[in-house]
């Protein structure tokens, strides 16, 4: 009982620390917030800046990916009628997470294990940021080419294939640079560390798979047991 | 207070009751199936009944005269296996009866063959379990099948087919095909269809290689018209756990090479309809139509063959038969569902009808089917009846508006588009023609609503380029300043934002501390 009480109190204090006005626009620091746009303009500075100069906010990439997350919703939603046969009733929320912002959270722990191994530099903490940001190409083209696919008509789509492409490559780019960046690679060893990261995804996914199945049939192995005694002592 | 929520309750339970029990019968009593169609993603939606059940003429009411019925009743029809109908007769093959009933309009018997004899008497052939009768010009080509034993005492199958003219005089005896390209053991013909020229098309048992063609005398021309092998992931899995496993081992046995066709059909102009009743066959290529060259040219709509039945399970269809009528309605008879699918010549299809239960216009073993004037004829063979459905309102609506669209008359179509989506507001090519038809009047806003019901992207997209055009052209005035204003604003913006960060005209890095 104590500890609960303990808790209780903890909790209300760090409730009461918090200033709320903060989230008030007023307070906000627009310099920090407008940070990330750095990434897309110099990309070498502000990753030495992520790595140097402690440039980069936990919160505010967790923001990326969250609108990573809503733009690719928006994207499966209101893309233009003449090239989707997308329908609301089959949208999967957890599909588009998987597609998304998971993708950032899978990298960030295999290159952070991979570099562990390869004298990679970069914490865990810095690996995470630098890859957030690395995914501001496609949180800025996302919603603009939504929105142009709208008025494109089918034999112009070749335009929206063209940006599409350079929005990934220029992520792809900006990944290998944080990636030599964070960890002090050349990049010779950077590439060769990103095709492994790669490898070390499709490991997790793997354990990922097995886990749950694992789980699953322990869980059934219990349930048939439970049944078993049931149906011995009713008789 | 508590006595009128019971009061209430009672209302409501015998409103529940009575909609229950009432509403159905009154549904009942026009069909015992639910009339329903596929949206673009494969979905069964409801619709209204195209066809319903006209009445049910059993070899009783034919007046069939000969015969022994499946149940052992004189005068019947055992096990009939396949009507054709020419002009204003229909030929039935009655297979367990060995002849073929001839039926006037009213299916009333007229004749019946069980032998072609030759005008001179010298040679004569019995009508033996005839599986297939086909007519072209005064002409009957009878498919038969007989069991004979060889020397060794084995078993073998040997058919032939007969034709006749309508008297019952022989033209010609077709037996096995002989050729240094052919190698059949069991000859059992099954379907047999005749062109122009005096060409036979024969579907056998077994024959892989596809439909024999025999020319006029009898000698064999070639193989036309196989089903193609599809490399599947089943093939391929197959073959990997053979690999593993050995040979034996794999239950399911899934063959690399063509597969049968279940029927054939040949169209007034010389073209062959095939089905094929297997799930190895790609769902879009079990109901085909050839070319010379053996291919499809029918434009696939694969939802409809594999669908589901109305709101349950999802059935790979068995498809059993085909029909074509004049104007190229495509009625394809499902045997595993007992169901009809109705498409147009374009594979848009217009509904579907039939079931298998005991009611009218219930089919127990639909194994062919036929039209005559607008009502289908299809024949069960369990019950050695023929079952007649004829079109509704709704359907000869439809028929109406959907010759329009077919034909390219989208803005004379336009108002029976209209009245046949009061009935059907989920027929989603209706709203296409619609739209196709408002897109020729150039109200480009609206069509492109409907085109979008209609899930016609082609035409959403010659839509849109027009609607497009149309409203900058209109709203150039303040379309330029609007441009100059966002040109500024932007312009602006990335001034204040490279101030924001520190990076406009200082070169060094911003410090955060």
């Amino acid at each position: 009982m104590a500890t609960y009480s303990a808790l209780a109190k903890y909790s209300k204090k760090m409730i009461s620390e918090i200033q709320w006005k903060h989230l008030l626009p007023k307070y906000w620091n627009w310099k920090k917030i407008i940070w990330p746009f750095r990434v897309l303009i110099h990309p070498l500075k502000a990753y030495n800046e992520i790595k140097y100069e402690k440039a980069g906010s936990v919160g505010l990439s967790f923001i990326i990916l969250a609108a990573w997350f809503f733009s690719s919703v928006y994207e499966y939603l209101e893309y233009g009628f003449q090239f989707t046969t997308n329908k609301v009733e089959m949208l999967s929320v957890l599909s588009e997470f998987m597609s998304s912002a998971m993708i950032v959270v899978l990298w960030s722990i295999a290159n952070w294990a991979i570099c562990t191994l390869m004298d990679g530099e970069g914490w865990f903490k810095e690996i995470w940021i630098a890859n957030s940001y690395a995914t501001m190409p496609l949180v800025v083209t996302t919603i603009p080419l939504t929105i142009l696919s709208k008025v494109l008509t089918i034999e112009e789509s070749s335009w929206l294939t063209l940006l599409g492409t350079v929005a990934f490559f220029w992520t792809v780019l900006l990944m290998l640079i944080a990636n030599t960046i964070i960890h002090q690679y050349t990049i010779k060893k950077s590439i060769f560390s990103m095709v492994l990261t790669v490898l070390g995804v499709f490991i997790l996914l793997l354990l990922v798979v097995l886990l749950v199945s694992l789980v699953a049939q322990f869980w059934d192995f219990i349930e048939v047991i439970g049944q078993e005694l049931m149906f011995r002592f009713n008789g | 207070m508590k006595l009128f929520t019971k009061i209430m309750g009672i209302v409501a339970c015998i409103v529940i009751v009575a909609s229950t029990v009432l509403l159905p019968v009154s549904a009942l009593s026009v069909a015992p199936y639910e009339g329903y169609d596929y949206d673009p993603y494969g979905k069964a939606t409801a619709a209204p009944l195209g066809y319903i059940p006209d009445k049910k003429v059993t070899y009783v009411d034919m007046n069939v005269v000969g015969g022994v019925g499946q149940s052992g009743a004189e005068n019947g029809l055992n096990r009939p296996e396949d009507m054709f109908r020419y002009n204003d007769t229909f030929f039935i093959a009655d297979t367990g009866n060995n002849r073929i009933v001839v039926l006037d309009s009213e299916l009333q018997f007229v004749r019946d063959y069980t032998e072609f004899t030759s005008a001179d008497g010298s040679e004569s052939y019995p009508i033996l379990s005839p599986r297939d009768v086909f007519v072209r010009e005064d002409t009957i080509y009878v498919c038969c099948n007989e069991t004979k034993t060889n020397e060794k005492g084995e078993n073998y199958k040997d058919g032939y087919i007969l034709s006749g003219d309508l008297e019952g005089t022989l033209n010609k005896f077709y037996g096995k095909p002989v050729h240094e390209s052919v190698e059949i053991k069991d000859y059992e013909p099954l379907t047999v269809v005749v062109d122009k020229s005096g060409y036979l098309y024969i579907r056998a048992l077994g024959i892989l290689e596809g439909l024999i063609i025999l020319d006029k005398e009898g000698e064999f021309v070639q193989y036309y018209g196989a089903n193609k092998v599809v490399m599947t992931w089943a093939l391929v899995v197959q073959a990997m756990w053979k690999k593993v496993f050995g040979r034996q081992s794999t239950s399911t046995t899934i063959k690399a090479v063509p597969t049968e066709m279940s029927n054939i059909f040949m169209d007034d102009e010389g073209f062959i309809y095939t089905t094929t009743s297997t799930d190895t066959v790609a769902a879009d290529l079990r109901l085909r139509k050839i070319n010379p060259l053996g291919e499809n040219t029918l434009i696939p709509d694969a939802n409809a063959i594999i669908s589901t039945v109305y709101g349950d399970r999802a059935i790979t269809s068995e498809l059993e038969d085909v029909y074509v009528d004049e104007e190229g309605y495509i009625a394809v008879v499902d045997l595993k569902m007992c169901r009809i699918f109705v498409y147009d010549s374009r594979s848009v299809q217009l509904t579907v009808f039939g079931n298998a239960h005991n009611q009218l216009g219930s089919i127990k073993h639909p194994t062919a089917i036929t039209k005559y004037g607008e009502k289908y004829y299809v024949l069960d063979q369990i019950s050695g009846s023929i079952n007649i459905y004829k079109p509704t309102e709704y359907m000869k609506k439809l028929v109406i508006a959907d010759k329009y669209y077919r034909d390219g008359h989208y803005v004379e179509g336009e108002k029976y588009w209209r009245e046949v989506l009061k009935y059907n507001s989920n027929f989603s090519i209706g709203y296409a023609a619609i739209g196709k038809s408002l897109l020729e009047q150039e109200k480009y806003e609206e069509s492109l609503a409907y085109l979008k019901y209609g899930q016609d992207r082609t035409s959403y997209s010659a839509a849109l380029a027009e609607y497009r055009k149309q409203y900058v052209r209109e709203n150039f005035l303040w379309f330029v300043p609007l441009l100059v204003a966002c040109a500024v604003a932007f312009i602006k913006g990335i001034g204040l934002i490279q101030t924001a960060l520190g990076i406009r005209r200082e070169k060094q890095s911003i410090k955060f501390k």
